[in-house]
This record gives C-alpha cells, structure tokens and sequence, in this order.
C-alpha cells in the first residue's frame, strides 16, 4: 500500500496547498451555518441592531469562502494531478522500450497499450478522489469536534461517538460494495462483453448455424445476474447514505436536549442553544464527502498495482539490449553459432541452432507454425538473446557492440507491423527524419505503392486509425518500403505478406529482393508459403 | 420512486420542525418525533437507491434487446453498422446509461417533487424567505445553461485535443516495436514529455471556465443561505417572525437548494449516457436497405469440387454466401472464435456426437490441440492455424452431423502449413466423393488445381 501511494503521490507543492484549502472550504461551511443560527437566535432577544453586524458579515463572508475555496481547491489539485500523469506516461513508456518485442508474450500490444493508458488515467484518483475528500472529511471532524468541546462538552462527545460510528458504518460497507462490485460484476460485465461480442460479429455464423438462439439466452442470464448484483450495490450505497444523514439527525437532537440541560443549568447562555442543534448537521455534511473515496481506492490500488509491477519489472536476460562500446559499420556476416533460443518465462523453442549469412545473399527460412521461425529472425535482429551460443557479428559476438550502432544497422519488420496514424509522408519519416520527398517516393516506387497514393493526396495521404483508411496490403507495403528506407545493411522480415494474396505477394517480394540487391544488403524471410521461398537465393527449412 | 421521494421529503420537513421546536421550548414529544423523521428520512434514502438501480436496469435491458432484436430480424441492417462501434455501444456504452438513469432521472423526479414542497413549507412560516429562494433558484439552471452554452466550444475543442494526445499514446505504446527498430524511441519520448506539457497547459485553461458552473451552483447556494439568515434576523429584532419559523426556514433553505444542485452535478456525470441514448435510437430508427447481391451463377454440382477464383474484392465471398441453404455447412473468410473450449467451438449448439467429432477433428488436421482448452477472448492461445483448423473442423463436424449435400469453404488453407493443407484438401475431396456438392474460394494453387471445375469470378 505505501509503495502505491508513494508511486502515484503528487509531487508539486500547490497540491499540499489544496488540501489546506480543502480544510479550510469544509470549516467555511460549518461556519456558514453556526454563525447564521448564532444570528438568528440573537437577533431574537432583539438587541440593538449593531450587536448584529459582525455576525451579519461573517455570514456573508464564509458563504462567499465556502464557493470561492471550492474553486480554488480543483484548480489546484488538478493542476498538480496533471502535471504529474504526463511523467507518468513517459515513465511506463521508457520503461516498455527494454521488453518489446520479445517480452510482451503473446498479449497483444493493443490490450496492453489500452491497459497502461487507462491504468496511468485512474492514478489520477488518489489524489482528487481518494486523498482530499478523506482529508477534508477527516480534519473538518476532529477541528469541529474540538470547538464543540469548549461550548459543550457533552455533546461534543456525543457527536464525536456518532461520527466515528458513521465513518465505522459507512466506510466499510462503501468498501464492501466496491469489492463485489470489482469480484462479481467486473466478471460478469466482462463475460457480457464476450457474449455480446460473439453474438454481433459472429452473427452470421451463429445464424448459418442455427445457433444464435442460445447465445441470446446465454446473454439473457448474465444481463439478469448483473441487474440483480447492481440491486444490492443500491442498496448498499443508500444504507451508507443513511448512517450518515441518520448520525446528522441524532446529533443535532442530542446537541439540542444537551443544551437545553446546560442552559436550565444556567452553564450556557440560551442564545447558542441555535448553534449547538445546527452545529452537528454542517460537520456530518462534510463528513459525508468520504464516502466514495473507499470505492475510489479500490480501482485505484488495481491499476497502481500494474503499474508498479510494470515499473519494478526487471528486463530478463533474453532481452538484454547489448551494452559493448564497438560501433558496427557495417555488415559483411551475420552468424546464429550453436544457439539454443526461447522467450523470457517459457521453455527453450529452438535448440543447437546455427546459420551464417553474408552480404548480399537472401534466405528464405520456412517451416510449419510454432516451430521457431520467427524467434529466429527476433535472434539475428539482436532482439532477442540466445541462452546459449552467440549471435555473431562479423565475427565477433553481438554484445560487444552497442546496441544503438547495431539498431542502425539491422532492420526488422515484425508480423503486421504497426503503421501509425498520421500521414503516408511522416510513417516513413520515422526511418529516416531528414528524408526528401525524392526519397520517400522512391522507396513508395519500390513497392508498387506510389501510384496508388498519388491518386489520392500523395505523400500527405492520411493512413487513418489502425490503418483503416487503407488497405491490409497497403499498410503492408508501406512498413516495407519504411524498411527499405533506412539505410540497414540487414533486413529481417517475419510473414511481410500475410495480409496480401499470393499474386501480390510474390511481385512485392521479387521487387523487395531486386532493390535490396543493387545495395547488396543481407534479406531473410520468414514465410509459411514454400512459393515465396523459391524467390531467395538460399532457403531452409525448420 | 415517487412515494419515497415524497416520504423523503415530508420526513425531512418534520424533522427541521422537531428540531427547531426543541431549540425553543423542548419537549420529550419533539425528541422521539425528531428521531422518527430522521429514521424515516434515511429508509427513504435506501429505497431511492434500490428502485433507482431497479429502474435503469430494466432500461438497459430493454434498449440492449430491442438492439439485438433487431440484429436478429435484419441481417442487411447489421451489415450496415461497424461492428465494434455496435458492440462498444452494447456493452460500455449502454453501462454509461447508468448515471443518466440510476442518478440523473431520480435527482429529476426528486427534485421536481421535493423543492416544490420544501418551498411551500417555508412560505407557511416565512413568505419573504419563499420569495427570496424562489428568485434565486432559477438562477441554478440559468447559470449552468449559460457557462455550459460558453464552455461548450471550448471543451469540445478540447476533448478532441484529449483524444489525440491519448490516441497518440496508445498509438506509440502500439508501434513501439518499430520505433525501437528505427531507433526513434527516445525522440518520441521527448514528443511526449512537451505534448504533455502543452496539454497540461491547455486543460487547464479549460478547466478554470469548466470549474466557474460548480462555483456559480455553490455560490448562489451559499448566497441565498447567507440572505435568508440575515433578512430573518432582522426581521426578528422588530419582532414580525418567530425565533421557531426562523430556525425552521434556516435548516430548510439548503434542502430546498440541494436537490437542484444535485441535478447539476449529475447532469455532467450523464452526458455520456444521453450521448449513448441517442446513438442507440438513431441506430434503431435506421431503416435497412438490402444489398443489391452480386450476379455471377453458379450452380453447386453433387460430388463435385467447385473452386472460385478471382482478385480480391470482386466478390467471391458474397457469391459464397449466396449459395446457403438451411442445412448446408458453411465456412467463413475470417476465422470465427467463441469463448469457449476448443470442443465446445466445434460442436456449438449442437448435440455432441463422438464418431462425427473424432472424424471432423482428423479431418481438419486438428492434431496438436488440446479439446479441453479454453479459447480466451482474445485468443492469442491458439496459432493462426489453429485458428482456421478449429474453423475446419467446425465445419465438417456440421458436414457430418446433418449430412449436409452442400460445403462452402471461403478460404480453407490459406493459413496452413504445406502439410496439413494437403491433408485438409484430402478431407475435402473425401467430403464431396461421399457425394456432397463442395464451393470453395481459394487462391492457393494446390486446392485449385484439385477442383474439378474452376469459376473465375469478375465483377
């Protein structure tokens, strides 16, 4: 828990300064509401009217405080709050350079990114939603508490007895429904998600079938199991509703008969037996602002909880980037030497494995699925470090040199390989940033792309969210000719044709191999299509 | 609904009443009566929540039906929609609905019903405080029409902004494999720390105008409290009012203002919903216009392996899909996963029947799966080809089951390994030898150049 607060606590000074603002705010209204019975009840025994007049000005004073504090309280913290989610984000993303590609598994970047966005957003709520409403609660309690004791102690206690109990009462059961709310019904929406899922895209399927009854059914008892746990999550959150507005109620009423007491005594003066009855209802109030903080940590500690974990993570041996001091000029061999290779955390897929490849030849690596392939090509990118052997380069092992020289050198192109959503023009930029349109034209050339987007906007072409604006092909053929761009000397290339037919496929490659040629570059290609291997000068199978 | 909001609020009356009567001249009667009220007051405050949950329930249940009824009746309407816009709207859109119908519609109804009341009550003690609260009320709405009519623009521009920068973000975290083959990682790193920046700077300015409705609903509020305390205590020094009505009205005046504020606050918190409420209507309100199919013939041969071939997108799918029938089996392009056991993928709704299953799974080449495995719902526990044999036999389990006199197979091997594809096409020629009619689309040599009669298709 305190590794939790300590990684998403605000670390600007103006959100300590919120929190004072906060306590102030909530004493404001207290006062609001004491000094307006104070007036009342004075105003009763009617006293000249300037006896009045610092009670006149207080009221206006703390109603002015009580709205203006409120503002100044968000602007401050979110101010802070904003300040530090933008670290946060750069943070957890120089933190997951080290593990891509090899270390994410077969979780989907997509389900992550999505995560670790939502993740660093909830963080947020430590702050707005859980620190500063417990603060403000908290303080405003024990300070009216206190001031009650020197007017009535009796009744002081009273209510500082029947605010504990509240808080006692209350807090749990909002933590009660926020954890069945988590167990139950994050399960339950989850498994509706899927079912509803499958009922819509799988629609003509489940129809062809003759299925699409019982999916509907299925669907049909989650929906009646999710309604019946948000009935007694209703519940529940009225019962912490009601203990707190009950606790208001039976303070002020034991304040009143208290008073009374004090004042028949002749210990108080008759003229705050208002304020002693109003009293308890303004602090109760702002008490209840506690209440969904409880539930707000509960989401909270899930997301800060990941993130942690993602930041302590340490980077497994497998993914090691070389660390050596030679740079790497150039490539003249690349050798896989007796190599046994795995992904972090799972068992070693290719064993005793060796190949050398020299400048200029071209190997086409086939083989069935789940045999290894592309753990092969992630292992001559230097992505991935072999638990035995070496990865040689010109002959010396791969971690002598630095792996931002060997970057520079050795492309890779992973299976639908990410286009991002910008223009055709600023996707290859991310190659070479200083490239020329000549340039860039010419690499789309090579692909038999050009024609295609000088049909529409040219290099400004947008190619849309998740490449939607173009075709799988396209986008394909874009992520090579942002290969072919940078001045590798090697290009890795795992299943470049997966989404493009196989007419397609073999011009895209023949092409691809023809421009790597004239530069003498090294090409491998991983593919499950024995046609496409026949285009490389050298070919294996695994 | 109605009910508790008015036992609510009565109980809330009496309870100001009680209070005030036991500041002034206290009775044992006010103490047990005051208890009471309150007591009544907090059972109302559960029972708003409970029939507040009921009721939004019930709602969402009945849009989410009415949605998939129409799923169910028209198929070309479904065709018309993007999927994933229709299944965020059925799921996380249709869970926004519930601060519109469990928070904002009661805080409507209460309102409508408790401020009315609240305002009478102070009327029969203190007709000034009526008329002071009745002024300034309408100014809670009046001001939140009025900032929200100013900030709109702005926070329109500015959610936009919002999404781009969190849209640019998932999008690094997506390529940040090819960032870090291209060795732009770090230069996007510093893109990222200064759009931050800018966005922080921006948001906030935003913010100083969106937080100005909240401060204008406290202070109006907070104001009018301040007015109604001040104006009675004047009005008790020359005696026109008693201490009794004053303290009554005091305690009242903010309950009379809470519920509108309430609304207020709700009514940001629902706008998501509202937003989901009027994609869903104008969804159901579209009518479907059927496709027009597409015109090329093809007469299904028993025994017989059709193979259609063609470029991609002339329509080799549709022409597919036009030939179904009742008991045919059928295979789609895509390969379609439901969340269920690899067993439970094959046989669906179906009755399980062992010799089928054993042969259909043998026939797909189904080797290297375990049948008990979950699929999770993403299922990145199975290989591309795996994926289409579960497909595969899928289908021939249907084949076999009703004996089918008709097999169409949109693409059945284009993810396979050389092996198991000419297994799989061995399994079909077996399947149309039994004597059923079998299309298939296909750009892979080996399954055309087995057909016994191939159909380019153009458009």
């Amino acid at each position: 828990m305190k590794k939790l607060i300590r990684y998403a606590w605000p670390s600007s000074k103006r959100y300590s300064a919120s929190l004072v603002v906060a306590v102030v705010q909530g004493l404001s209204s207290v006062a609001l509401l004491a000094t307006s019975a104070w007036l009342i009840s004075r105003a009763a025994e009617q006293p000249p009217i300037m006896y009045l007049s610092i009670a006149v000005v207080g009221v206006r004073t703390f109603a002015l405080a009580r709205a203006s504090l409120r503002y100044a309280e968000r602007w401050l913290s979110h101010d802070s709050v904003l300040r530090d989610s933008g670290e946060r984000r750069v943070d957890v993303f120089a933190k997951l350079i080290d593990f891509v590609p090899g270390g994410l598994g077969r979780q989907s970047a997509a389900d992550l990114s999505t995560r670790v966005v939502a993740d660093v957003d909830e963080t947020q709520n430590l702050s707005l939603r859980i620190f500063s409403p417990l603060v403000q609660s908290l303080s405003v309690s024990v300070i009216s508490v206190v001031f009650f004791w020197f007017l009535l102690p009796d009744a002081a206690l009273v209510m500082a007895l029947l605010l504990v109990l509240a808080y006692l009462l209350a807090l749990p059961v909002s933590a009660e429904i926020a954890k069945r709310a988590d167990n139950s019904s994050a399960s339950d929406r989850a498994l509706l998600n899927v079912a509803t899922t499958d009922l819509i895209e799988h629609f003509e399927l489940l129809e062809a079938y003759g299925w699409q009854q019982e999916q509907s059914s299925k669907l049909e008892v989650i929906q009646a199991k999710i309604a019946r746990s948000s009935r007694r999550q209703a519940i529940a959150l009225g019962a912490a509703q009601a203990v707190f507005s009950f606790g208001a109620a039976a303070s002020a009423i034991a304040s009143a008969v208290i008073g009374a007491n004090y004042v028949s005594d002749g210990k108080a003066p008759v003229v705050m037996l208002a304020v002693y009855a109003l009293l308890p209802l303004a602090v109760f109030d702002v008490a209840s602002v506690s209440q969904p903080a409880v539930g707000a940590w509960r989401r909270f500690k899930g997301s800060a909880g990941r993130l942690v974990e993602l930041t302590e993570r340490e980077v497994p041996d497998e993914l090691l980037a070389s660390q050596g001091a030679l740079s790497l000029e150039d490539i003249d061999s690349l050798e896989l030497d007796a190599v046994d290779l795995g992904y972090p955390g799972s068992e070693t897929v290719v064993k005793d494995f060796s190949l050398r490849l020299s400048k200029g030849d071209s190997l086409a690596i086939t083989g069935a699925s789940g045999v290894g392939k592309s753990t092969i090509a992630l292992a001559l990118a230097g992505l991935l470090r072999p638990r035995a052997g070496a990865l040689k380069l010109n002959g010396i092992n791969a971690t002598s040199f630095a792996d931002d020289s060997i970057r520079l050198k050795i492309g890779y192109l992973e299976q639908n390989a990410m286009v991002f959503s910008t223009t055709v023009a600023a996707n290859l930029r991310v190659a070479k940033a200083d490239a020329s349109e000549t340039e860039l034209i010419q690499a789309l050339t090579h692909v038999g792309l050009w024609s295609t987007f000088e049909a529409r906007e040219g290099l400004q072409t947008q190619v849309g969210e998740h490449a939607s604006l173009i075709s799988g092909g396209e986008a394909q053929r874009l992520a090579l000719a942002r290969a072919l761009l940078a001045d590798f000397s090697c290009i890795i290339l795992d299943e470049p044709t997966a989404s493009v037919d196989q007419r397609q496929a073999r011009a895209l490659v023949s092409d691809m191999l023809a421009a790597a040629e004239t530069q003498s570059r090294i090409i491998v290609l991983v593919t499950h299509d024995v046609e496409l291997a026949k285009l490389t000068n050298r070919r294996i199978a695994i | 609904m109605v009910a508790f909001a008015l036992v609510g609020t009565l109980a809330t009356v009496a309870f100001a009443w009680q209070l005030s009567l036991l500041v002034v001249a206290p009775e044992a009667a006010n103490l047990w009566l005051g208890l009471s009220a309150a007591a009544v007051k907090a059972l109302t405050l559960i029972g708003q929540e409970w029939f507040s949950a009921i009721a939004a329930a019930k709602v969402k249940q009945q849009l989410r039906g009415s949605l998939l009824k129409r799923v169910g009746d028209n198929k070309a309407w479904l065709d018309r929609q993007s999927s994933v816009e229709l299944n965020l709207l059925l799921t996380t859109g249709l869970d926004s609905l519930d601060a519109y119908f469990a928070k904002f519609l009661p805080q409507v109804v209460y309102t409508a019903l408790a401020t009315p009341i609240f305002v009478f009550f102070i009327f029969t003690q203190d007709w000034l405080s009526a008329v002071t609260i009745l002024i300034t009320l309408p100014l809670i709405p009046l001001f939140m029409i009025f900032i929200g009519w100013a900030t709109s623009k702005v926070q329109s521009r500015q959610l936009t902004a919002l999404t781009a920068l969190s849209q640019h973000f998932v999008d690094a975290l997506r390529g940040l494999t090819t960032l870090r083959v291209f060795s732009r990682a770090k230069v996007q790193l510093e893109i990222m720390r200064q759009n931050s920046e800018a966005h922080r700077s921006r948001t906030m300015k935003v913010l100083s105008i969106t937080f100005l409705s909240g401060f204008a609903l406290e202070l109006i509020a907070s104001l009018a409290v301040a007015l109604v305390a001040v104006s009675i205590g004047l009005r008790l020094i020359d005696g026109s009012i008693t201490l009794a009505a004053g303290l009554l009205v005091l305690i009242l005046a903010p309950d009379a203002y809470l519920p509108l504020r309430m609304v207020g606050a709700n009514f940001h918190a629902s706008a998501d919903g509202v937003a989901a409420i009027d994609k869903t209507l104008t969804l159901l309100d579209q009518n479907a216009v059927d496709r027009p199919t597409v015109a090329t013939l093809v007469a299904p041969k028993p025994a017989q392996l059709t193979v259609l071939v063609g470029p991609s997108g002339v329509g080799k799918s549709t022409t597919l899909k036009a030939l179904r029938d009742e008991d045919c089996a059928w295979m789609p392009q895509r390969s379609v996963l439901f969340d269920d056991t690899v067993r439970g993928n094959i046989v669906g709704a179906s009755r399980l029947d062992e010799p089928c299953f054993t042969r259909a799974t043998q026939m797909a080449a189904l080797d290297d799966l375990d049948f008990d495995l979950q699929l999770g719902s993403s299922f990145s526990t199975v290989s591309g080809g795996q994926q289409q044999r579960i497909a595969l036999a899928r289908v021939f389990y249907r084949a076999l089951l009703l004996d089918s006199k008709l097999l169409l197979l949109d693409e059945p091997t284009a993810a396979l390994d050389e092996d198991r594809a000419e297994l799989v096409l061995r399994s079909i020629k077996t399947l149309a030898a039994e004597g059923r009619a079998v299309v298939a689309v296909s750009h892979q040599t080996a399954l055309i150049a087995s057909a016994d009669e191939v159909i380019e298709v153009s458009a």
